[in-house]
C-alpha cells in the first residue's frame, strides 16, 4: 500500500502510456499493427520465451557489470590521481579532452579486430564509453574539494592513505557518483551498440535477432523486458547512491 | 602548555600583497592570547601560520622552541564553520581525531573518550551517531571544541569559533572553554582565539592582542592577571573593564579611518599622476 503511495505519479505516467499505445494502435489505427502489434498478444508471449529472455539478460548482466566495475576502478582511481596531482593534470587534461571527442561506437571495427574475444571487445567498449565520464568528473570532483576538509584533515595528520579513502573520496563522493549515474546510461546504450555486431546472446541481441525475422512481437516483448531490468538496475543504483550520500542536505 | 614567539612575521600571499607586515608577539605557555582586529587585519592568516597551514620564515616564528614546518595534532585548530566531516557520525569526528593522537587505543575506547568530552560540552550521548547535518550551529561547535580538548593539545587555535552562533549559545560556549582551560591549573593549554567582538576578548583573554590594518603589525596589547581578569558577571559593570573596552574600540576604530584616509590619499596621488 505504501508502495503504491509514495510512486503513484509513475504508475500513473506507466498507465497512460499504455492507453496511449492501445489508442494509437487499436482504437484509431494511426500506427501499424504489423510493426506495434497488440499489447495483450504481446504479453502472451511471454511464458513462452521467458526462458529464452532470462538467458539474454544474464549474457547482457556478465558483460555490463565487468565493464561498469573496470570503468568505475579505473576511472575513479585515475581520476583521483589526476585531481590530486596539479602538474599531471596540467599535462594530461588536453588529451583527456581530445580522446573523448572520439564517439566510442567507432572504435567498433579496431575492438573486434584487437581484442581476442567478442566478449572482451564489448568489454571494452563499454568500459570505455562509461570511463570517460566517471574520469572527468572524478577529476572535477577532487579538484572541486572544499579545501577546509584537507586542512581539517592536515592539522589532525590523518596518513595518506587514510586521508584517501576516509576524506577525499567521501568529500567527492556526490560528484563521481553523478558521474557513474551518466555512466551507467552510457553503458547501457554501448551494451546495445556492442550486442548488435555478432553478439550470439543478449538483450539487444534477442531484439535485433527478432526484428531481423520480422518477429515485432518479440521484439516489443524484448523492449519491454530490458525496460524493466534497466529500471531495476538504475533502482538499484539509486538506492546505493542514497545510502552512500546520506550525509549530505539534499538527501 | 607551549611559548609562542613570534619575531617581526611578514607574510603575503602574493608578491604584491603583504599581509603581516611586521608582526611581534610573545605568547607564554597557559596564556589565552585574544587576537583582535577588524576584518582583513590578518588576524585568520597569524593563526593559519601557527597551525602551519601556510609557509612562515623559520626564524620569525617558534613554537616551543622549534620553527612550524607543517600542521601538527600539537595544534589543533577550530573553525568558524565548525571543521567537522560531514559524512561522519558527530562521533567518529571526535574518534579520528582520537585515533591519530593514540594509535594504540581500541575503537571501544575511543568510543567511551568521545562520550566523555562530549558530556564535557554538555551533549547528550545519543547525539555520537548523528550526523553533523542533524545538528544545530552550537552543537557542531560544541563537537568541534570537544575534538580539539579530547586530543589534549599544548596549543589550541581557534579563528572565530562562535562567531556564527546567536548569542545565548555563545555564551554558554564562552563559559565552557573558560571551564575547560582554567581547570588545568598548572598545565592550561596556549590558546589562540580570533574573535571581532571586544567584549568576548575581554571575556576570555589572559591577554588581548590588537592587529592593524594589513599590512598588519601589533598596535595594542593588554595582559590581565589572574585577579583582575574580567568575569561575566561584572563585564558591563567594573568601570574598569568598561574604560578598557572604550580604549579597544576606539584604537580599532582610529586604526581603520586613519588606513581609509591613508587609502584615499593614495588613490588620490594616483589620479593627479
Amino acid at each position: 500500500m505504501n508502495f503504491l503511495k509514495r510512486n503513484y505519479g509513475v504508475i500513473l505516467v506507466g498507465v497512460g502510456l499504455v492507453v496511449l499505445y492501445i489508442l494509437l494502435t487499436q482504437t484509431f489505427n494511426v500506427l501499424s499493427d504489423f510493426l506495434f502489434p497488440n499489447l495483450a498478444d504481446v504479453l502472451k508471449r511471454f511464458p513462452e520465451y521467458i526462458g529464452e529472455m532470462m538467458g539474454n539478460l544474464w549474457a547482457s548482466l556478465k558483460l555490463l557489470i565487468v565493464a561498469f566495475v573496470i570503468a568505475l576502478v579505473l576511472g575513479i582511481g585515475l581520476g583521483t590521481l589526476i585531481g590530486l596531482k596539479s602538474g599531471l593534470r596540467r599535462t594530461i587534461s588536453p588529451w583527456i579532452t581530445a580522446a573523448t571527442a572520439i564517439p566510442v561506437p567507432l572504435l567498433t571495427p579496431y575492438a573486434l579486430n584487437i581484442f581476442p574475444s567478442f566478449k572482451w571487445a564489448s568489454i571494452f567498449l563499454i568500459s570505455l564509453a562509461a570511463f570517460w565520464v566517471i574520469l572527468a568528473t572524478t577529476i572535477g570532483a577532487v579538484v572541486s574539494i572544499d579545501r577546509r576538509y584537507l586542512e581539517n584533515a592536515e592539522t589532525l595528520e590523518i596518513p595518506k592513505m587514510q586521508k584517501l579513502f576516509k576524506i577525499i573520496l567521501p568529500a567527492a563522493s556526490p560528484g563521481i557518483f553523478a558521474g557513474a549515474e551518466v555512466a551507467l546510461t552510457l553503458s547501457f546504450m554501448m551494451l546495445a551498440v556492442a550486442e548488435m555486431f555478432g553478439a550470439r546472446a543478449g538483450l539487444a541481441f534477442f531484439v535485433h535477432h527478432y526484428s531481423d525475422l520480422a518477429r515485432f512481437d518479440l521484439v516489443l516483448l524484448g523492449f519491454l523486458f530490458t525496460a524493466f531490468w534497466l529500471v531495476v538496475i538504475t533502482i538499484i543504483f539509486d538506492r546505493i547512491k542514497k545510502r552512500s550520500l546520506n550525509w549530505t542536505i539534499n538527501n | 602548555m607551549l611559548d609562542v614567539v613570534v619575531d617581526h612575521l611578514q607574510f603575503a600571499y602574493d608578491k604584491n600583497t603583504l599581509v603581516l607586515g611586521d608582526v611581534n608577539l610573545t605568547a607564554n605557555a597557559g596564556d589565552f592570547i585574544c587576537l583582535l582586529g577588524q576584518s582583513g587585519c590578518g588576524k585568520s592568516t597569524l593563526l593559519r601560520l601557527l597551525a602551519g597551514l601556510e609557509k612562515s620564515d623559520p626564524n620569525q616564528l617558534r613554537i616551543g622552541g622549534k620553527s612550524v614546518e607543517k600542521p601538527s595534532l600539537d595544534r589543533p585548530m577550530v573553525f568558524q564553520d565548525y571543521g567537522l566531516f560531514p559524512w561522519m557520525t558527530a562521533g567518529e569526528n571526535i574518534g579520528i581525531a582520537l585515533k591519530q593522537k593514540y594509535p594504540d587505543w581500541t575503537k571501544e575506547k575511543r568510543r567511551e573518550v568521545a562520550l566523555e568530552w562530549m558530556d564535557n560540552l554538555g551533549l547528550e550521548p545519543e547525539l555520537h551517531d548523528k550526523l553533523p547535518r542533524d545538528l544545530s550551529g552550537g552543537q557542531k561547535q560544541r563537537f568541534g571544541v570537544a575534538r580539539a580538548f579530547a586530543i589534549d593539545a599544548p596549543l589550541l587555535l581557534m579563528d572565530e569559533p562562535f562567531g556564527a552562533l546567536d548569542a545565548v549559545t555563545k555564551a554558554l560556549l564562552q563559559d565552557t572553554v573558560i571551564d575547560l582551560w582554567s581547570k588545568e591549573k598548572d598545565h592550561r593549554k596556549t590558546i589562540f582565539f580570533v574573535t571581532h567582538s571586544v567584549d568576548e576578548a575581554l571575556l576570555l583573554a589572559t591577554d588581548i592582542v590588537v592587529l592593524g590594518q594589513a599590512p598588519s603589525k601589533v598596535i595594542y596589547t593588554h595582559h590581565f592577571d589572574e585577579s583582575n581578569k574580567p568575569k561575566r558577571e561584572t563585564l558591563f559593570t567594573d568601570p574598569a573593564v568598561n574604560d578598557l573596552r572604550t580604549k579597544l574600540t576606539q584604537i580599532i576604530y582610529e586604526e581603520s579611518t586613519e588606513r581609509a584616509r591613508r587609502l584615499e590619499a593614495e588613490r588620490a596621488a594616483q589620479h593627479t599622476n
